[in-house]
């Protein structure tokens, strides 16, 4: 017994349960709202890069779209002033 | 520093190279073009960066969708790999959406070599102090006093 009054001892300083006193009785009760908050906070932060790296991905491939979109032009004999050779194909 | 697992883990591949996806989080235009859910935006005049160890990002996402929003980010930088790991503490502030209040919270951003020229992305970010201390001592605090009672209780009698 001193080892679980020890255990909620911590609970109760980490406001994880909260306590009654009734005679000899002494009643615990669970306390959800912190554990409640973090959960929602990694939850939103989930969301939050889920859409965000979504984006990014889409991104990359625009950036790396026009980055051989530019190569191609500059390895174009059609283009004036084209002054990067021809590559052996 | 705190040197707990992450509360939030999440690994992701881009097919990219990963001076690219790297340079995704260090250059204002960059950065200006893709962080933050559809329809945020992040005016580019805004954007403040000095990346280096002990340097910082800052910004500011509003949404054209909500005039009532504006979140400040304030990034700042304990270290830096350049092209692989950026590590420090994020501040979010300002005017957040409604029930969500400031927080800071500590973060590593790995990239990683993957075969074919691509970049494995990962995330790490600890909870805010607010959540893991809810009162005094705190969670860690509790769970570290829990771990030490259970390893007594578990350790063969003395004697």
């Amino acid at each position: 017994m001193p080892a679980v009054s020890r255990h909620l001892n911590v609970l109760e300083g980490a406001a994880l349960i909260s306590r009654t006193r009734s005679g000899k009785w002494r009643a615990s009760r669970l306390e959800t709202a912190p554990l409640r908050d973090a959960a929602a906070w990694i939850e939103r932060l989930q969301r939050f890069w889920d859409a965000s790296l979504t984006r990014l991905d889409a991104h990359l491939a625009a950036v790396q779209a026009a980055e051989r979109a530019a190569e191609r032009a500059a390895n174009d004999p059609k283009v004036p002033d084209n002054n990067v050779p021809d590559k052996e194909r | 520093m705190d040197a707990g697992p992450a509360q939030l883990a999440i690994s992701r591949v881009f097919d990219a190279p990963r001076a690219l996806v790297y340079r995704a989080f260090t250059d204002p235009d960059e950065v200006a073009a893709w962080w933050g859910p559809i329809g945020s935006e992040r005016p580019r005049d805004l954007i403040e960066f000095d990346v280096r160890p002990g340097g910082s990002q800052r910004w500011i996402a509003v949404a054209p969708s909500d005039p009532d929003l504006r979140v400040q980010i304030h990034i700042d930088l304990t270290d830096v790999a350049d092209g692989r790991l950026l590590e420090g503490v994020i501040h979010v502030s300002g005017r957040l959406q409604e029930g969500i209040e400031s927080f800071e919270t500590r973060f590593r951003f790995e990239f990683h070599d993957e075969p074919d020229g691509r970049t494995r992305l990962e995330i790490r970010q600890w909870l805010p102090e607010q959540y893991v201390s809810p009162s005094k001592g705190g969670w860690s605090e509790a769970l570290t006093k829990l771990d030490a009672l259970l390893a007594a209780r578990a350790a063969p009698a003395d004697g």
